[in-house]
């Protein structure tokens, strides 16, 4: 059924499609919409979920490690702020194995305050073991949401999907919303083998000492390794279900280009568009759009490069002293395959100022001409 | 199920080897509290002596499902635990968040009241040993007036009094509020029992003595506490939807200064302090007295 | 390993027992109750019962020990009491009170005990004061044919001849008697050494000399053999044989200051006397039993403090003129007790219808030619005839023993296991006991509720002493059980680490896990459980 709605509910209905069980959430812009939306329908009754209202967002993920821990699904989203608040718990989750599903809403950190996009908040999580999907569409939030359940509990990594905060959770567009039953031959009630069960008492995260933390932190890490495999294997189940097909990496023009633009989220949307006006222009300008920032998909983005194309990752996010982390971790994963290709640099939109086409056209006019610095950050928009 | 409570229920489920000191409050409460609730409980705990000393992986002490959670998580988690058992049709379980001073008064505070003023179906539990002790002895708010701590050295005595938790918690007129002690385990036992038949918020507040950190005899655990309660230092009551108070032990005049002198914490209060700690004690038991006779009256 | 951290195993591996350095154990004390018994009874034992309502087995253990409550129930001058704990909590337990409920309840309810058949031993036993009764009972019930006799008419010597009726009800002697007699051969007035010797007795297996202390000492004075001057024993014992003795408005002097001058005392009073007691010393060195000063001191009888008796005189109209000197007191004498001394030029006369001497009694060594004192006190044997020397045992007063019931009976009952023992050739050993008794630093008193006294005595129907079955059971309540485990759960209650398993009968530390807090000891309301340095494994 095909109906226009915002981003954040179409996250609202993807919880509510995917049977969650226990909601917790605190509200921050932008996100807010989201536990007001879930609020409403669980309320109503429409949706047979607890809804936990707490005080804050370190609560929200508290309750989630207590109720995903009872074995039912759980879901929760926040921003920026919230997010960083959680960010004790977000190891936890992971470390405890809770398939716990969070989508944030990119906002940036403050001070000083904004309300306004961008991904550092949730880039800067990279290291709390959760998986990390970033959508450019309402659509794909929807399907991602549906998607990340599946891939969180099956491997027991957590998941986090990630939206801009206004550019795309306020944005209203068409999507096309699948029927309880599709979902429910897709999504299958989870199964726990370990959970709070008075018939099989057992303690959950108790302490550990050197010689085995190790091995749990391995079996985390081999998660991940495995995670690749498992998202493929679902995004291939959720085609034949729903008929969308997602990939990790997404190329557009990517062949014969000879600048390669690497973006994510709704920044890609805008590159995306540009690629296609400069094509019309004669302009051999590619694109590659990351879905997740973890697992990295190396893979994806090796399959795509060429000797000829000039290479350049546009970041919506800053880790201060080193610069975007997209950047970062490709050209770290990159020259860990043995690819020696030059990785530019662009730091742009940060703090929600809009990533224009003229931007992303100025980029390539650098890029061309070679006056953008290979080595440090390129600052897109910046009055120095 | 039978509705009457297995008092050896922790002694005939494995409850041996735990790793706390010697002569701590702490395990005495926990394994009586257990015995009233019984084997259909999930405990849920945040860092503090009782976690670290339940055991470490693949170990554990617990005959309750067990999860540990991250310090001021608790309230909150014991939360989650409860949608999530309600969610699987598993009402009948009670869930027990059982957190030290630090995770209760302090760092969970917030979590605490949120989960309170939800009045979110979970008994929470605070065995209070009035300081830090997991690690190593250092104040909270939970800590009285003119003790010593590690960060309250003898060169500056902790000089604010403790927090009235109880007090707090009432406010929020949640069903039930209740102190209790191990040195009357009749009355605590009561308590956990009543606690257990009532849904909604139930906040306990266990006087958990600590030798090492309170710099007692092992031995006098047991006698410490009576005291607390015979001076009135700690008394033992209970508050129904935060308005009716009952005292449940109507002390005798045990001075507090026979509570204060088993403890080393206590060595370098001044007399003028521990007269002021005496005088403290009397006013607030006192007021509880008062409101004691005034809830009789509105019954 | 599993994928996530959840626990796989319990704790119960972990032998924290290795952290201890000291470690509980039992501190072996008594009850001061049963230490000070002399009849050596399990007080604290059949207080127990009682609490539990089971009267019939605290008759059952209390006779295994004196087969004579109902008496010490009223005689006795509990000893038991002395030292109870709660002496230094509120008040004292109403031991002997408990014991004389459930010595009447064995009399009301006519209880016997179940004798076994006898055996081919035999055994005599001479003397049927509370020594030789108890001797005759429990070798009767070991079994033994026991032939019993005695100079006087009735069984029971100074309890029947000696204890007045108004602290003796002679119907409860002689039912409580019915019964330690029961299976008994009592062979009435024969008196050894002269409707008997011990040279009859040959043919006998054994045999108990218990014909305890009744001659009276004399008083060595001028005039102490005039008409009107008496044996105060004698005297009991005309009055307690039914004589009709008559002192109506006669004044009477008793002269020593022990249990049978207060007897006397109080029993001339009864028969209309005005009575006078004179002592050598103060209150303080009266040999009597505190409560029967007490006793004493509340009736019109006067008392009169250091004055001994110089001389007596016979008047014309036949009274008598008793001459005596005021005393004080000088250095202590052996025993302790400061000796009398003379004041110069202070004597007094005292006129009396009747002069009682009551200063002490000895045994009667008539009984057997050659008997005399060895210099220790003790009776030397050696004249007697050695074919009964060699199984001849001796008891009760004839002994320097304490004279008391209790110590009578004890001595009585002792005999009767060694004569056991004797008869089946087989040595006897005394039990030992043991050092200590709990005294109230042992007892934690948070765990006993203090009871109002005034409230109590308030309660009680009037008669000293007297509880009914209810009151006996709140008495035996306020037990603290000193030194011995009452199952009251209170170490296993409070051990954090559930180390305190629960045995027949009391408790007992798991070591595998026990730390040593000490927790166990310093609680326990009894003072039963103590701490032991090191670890003990």
């Amino acid at each position: 059924m095909n109906r226009v709605m915002s981003g954040n509910e179409a996250v609202s209905q993807a919880v509510k499609l995917s049977r969650v069980q226990v909601i917790s959430a605190y509200p921050i812009t932008p996100q807010t919409s989201i536990s007001e939306k879930l609020s409403e329908i669980c309320g109503s009754g429409e949706m047979d979920a607890k809804f936990v209202k707490v005080e804050s967002e370190h609560s929200a993920m508290a309750t989630l490690i207590g109720a995903s821990s009872t074995g039912v699904r759980t879901f929760t989203a926040t921003s920026s702020q919230g997010l960083a608040l959680m960010q004790e718990l977000l190891f936890w989750v992971s470390g405890a194995r809770l398939p716990v599903v969070m989508v944030n809403v990119n906002r940036a950190m403050a001070a000083p305050w904004t309300i306004w996009c961008d991904q550092t908040d949730s880039v800067s999580q990279r290291d709390t073991g959760w998986l990390q999907f970033y959508c450019w569409s309402n659509q794909e939030i929807l399907d991602s949401v549906i998607c990340a359940f599946k891939i969180a509990e099956e491997l027991l990594i957590p998941c986090m999907v990630c939206h801009d905060g206004f550019f795309i959770s306020h944005t209203h567009e068409v999507i096309d919303i699948p029927e309880q039953e599709q979902v429910d031959t897709f999504l299958s009630p989870r199964k726990a083998e370990y959970k709070l069960d008075t018939s099989d008492p057992r303690t959950f995260s108790g302490g550990t000492m050197p010689n085995m933390f190790m091995e749990f932190r391995y079996k985390v890490q081999a998660a991940f390794e495995r995670a690749q495999g498992v998202i493929d294997q679902t995004y291939k189940q959720f085609a034949q279900t729903f008929g969308r097909d997602y990939r990790a990496v997404e190329a557009y023009y990517a062949d014969d280009a000879e600048i390669l633009l690497i973006a994510s989220g709704s920044a890609a949307s805008t590159v995306y568009h540009t690629v296609r006006q400069m094509r019309e222009s004669g302009r051999k300008v590619g694109l590659l759009r990351l879905r997740q920032l973890r697992p990295l998909p190396v893979e994806g983005v090796l399959n795509h490069l060429t000797n000829e194309a000039t290479i350049a990752v546009i970041d919506r996010n800053l880790s201060p002293g080193t610069g975007g982390v997209f950047t970062q971790e490709l050209r770290a994963a990159l020259h860990r395959n043995g690819e020696d290709c030059c990785i530019h640099e662009f730091v742009a939109g940060l703090g929600g100022r809009d990533i224009t086409a003229a931007d992303i056209e100025k980029i390539c006019d650098d890029l061309d001409n070679k006056t953008a610095d290979p080595a440090g950050i390129n600052w897109v928009g910046l009055n120095r | 199920m039978s509705d009457t409570p297995d008092y050896d229920f922790c002694a005939s489920h494995d409850f041996y080897g735990h790793t706390a000191c010697p002569g701590c409050g702490e395990k005495i409460l926990y394994r009586h509290v257990l015995d009233v609730l019984g084997p259909e409980t999930v405990v849920v705990a945040p860092a503090g002596c009782a976690a670290v000393t339940d055991g470490v992986f693949p170990h554990s002490l617990s005959p309750v499902p067990y999860l540990h959670v991250a310090f001021g998580a608790t309230a909150s988690a014991a939360a989650g635990v409860r949608a999530g058992l309600d969610m699987s049709g598993r009402e009948n379980v009670t869930v027990m968040a059982w957190a030290g001073d630090g995770a209760t008064f302090d760092i969970g505070m917030g979590a605490l009241s949120a989960i309170a003023e939800r009045n979110e179906n979970v008994l929470y539990v605070c065995y209070d040993n009035e300081a830090y002790m997991n690690t190593g002895m250092q104040r909270s708010s939970a800590t009285p007036r003119g003790c010593w701590t590690t960060t309250t050295p003898a060169s500056r005595l902790k000089s604010e009094p403790k927090k009235d938790i109880d007090a707090i918690m009432a406010a929020h007129r949640i069903p039930y509020v209740a102190t209790a002690s191990p040195a009357f385990l009749d009355d605590l036992k009561a308590k956990v029992e009543r606690a257990k038949a009532i849904r909604g918020l139930r906040f306990m507040h266990l006087f958990s003595p600590c030798p090492p950190g309170w710099k007692s005899d092992p031995a006098d655990s047991i006698t410490i506490a009576r005291l607390a309660v015979e001076s009135n230092v700690f008394p033992l009551y209970e508050v129904y939807e935060g308005e009716r108070l009952r005292l449940t032990y109507q002390s005798s005049s045990v001075a507090v200064s026979d509570y204060l002198k088993l403890q080393g914490r206590f060595k370098y209060m001044s007399e003028q302090e521990a007269e002021d700690m005496q005088s403290a004690v009397e006013r607030s038991y006192a007021a509880l007295k008062l409101r004691h006779e005034k809830s009789k009256v509105c019954l | 390993m599993p994928e996530l951290p959840v626990s796989l195993a319990r704790m119960s591996w972990n032998k924290t027992g290795s952290w201890r350095s000291s470690t509980p154990g039992h501190r072996g004390k008594l009850p001061p109750c049963n230490f000070n018994c002399p009849a050596g009874e399990n007080i604290r034992g059949y207080l127990d019962l009682m609490k539990k309502d089971q009267i019939a087995e605290a008759f059952e253990l209390l006779t295994q020990k004196n087969p004579l409550p109902a008496v010490c129930g009223r005689v006795c001058y509990h000893p038991c009491q002395t030292d109870c704990n709660r002496h230094s909590f509120d008040t004292e337990l109403q031991i002997r009170a408990v014991e004389m409920l459930i010595g009447d309840w064995g009399v009301q309810n006519k209880l016997r005990v179940r004798l076994p058949e006898t055996g081919a031993k035999k055994v005599a036993v001479i003397g049927a004061g509370p020594a030789g009764l108890a001797a005759a009972h429990y070798l009767r019930r070991d079994g033994v044919n026991v032939v019993m006799y005695d100079e006087n008419h009735h069984p029971g010597g100074i309890l029947h001849y000696g204890i007045p009726t108004y602290r003796l009800d002679k119907e409860i002697l002689q039912a409580e008697l019915k019964r330690v007699l029961d299976g008994v051969d009592f062979k009435a007035n024969m008196r050894l050494g002269s409707d008997f010797d011990l040279g009859t007795l040959n043919h006998f297996d054994a045999v108990f000399l218990a014909t305890g202390a009744h001659v009276s000492k004399s008083m060595r004075i001028d005039g102490g053999d005039l008409a009107g001057v008496e044996s105060g024993l004698d005297f009991l014992k005309r009055v307690n044989s039914g004589q009709k003795v008559r002192l109506d408005n006669k004044q009477v002097v008793v002269i020593g200051g022990g249990n049978t001058a207060c007897d006397v005392a109080r029993t001339a009073y009864r028969l209309g006397a005005g009575v006078t007691v004179a002592y050598r010393r103060t209150e303080n060195e009266m040999p009597a039993f505190a409560e029967e000063v007490e006793q004493l001191k509340a009736e019109p009888i006067e008392l009169e403090f250091l004055v001994a008796p110089a001389r007596i005189q016979q008047e014309t109209d036949g009274r008598l003129k008793v001459i005596c000197h005021r005393m004080e007191l000088g250095e202590p004498d052996p025993d302790g007790r400061r000796r009398p001394m003379v004041i110069d030029g202070t004597d007094f006369t005292m006129t009396a219808d009747v002069v009682f001497a009551a200063i002490g009694e000895d045994p009667d060594l008539d009984i057997a030619p050659g008997l005399t004192y060895a210099s220790d006190g003790t009776l030397d044997l050696s004249q007697i005839d050695q074919r009964i020397r060699d199984k001849l045992f001796l008891g009760g007063d004839i002994l320097p023993n304490p004279r008391t019931v209790p110590h009578a009976v004890a001595s009585g009952r002792v005999a009767a296991e060694e004569i056991a023992a004797f008869l089946k050739g087989v040595p006897y050993e005394r039990p030992e006991k043991p050092a200590e008794m709990a005294g109230p630093e042992d007892i934690n008193f948070s765990y006993f509720a203090r009871i109002n006294i005034a409230k109590r005595a308030a309660s009680s129907d009037g008669t000293e002493g007297v509880l009914d079955e209810a009151g006996a059971i709140d008495e035996a309540n306020r037990c603290m059980s000193c030194g011995v485990c009452f199952e009251c759960d209170t170490c296993y209650d409070f051990c954090p680490d559930l180390a305190i398993v629960r045995t027949p009968g009391g408790y007992q530390a798991n070591l595998d896990y026990c730390k040593g807090c000490g927790i166990c000891a310093r609680e326990c309301p009894s003072g039963t459980l103590g701490m032991q340095g090191g670890q003990v494994a």
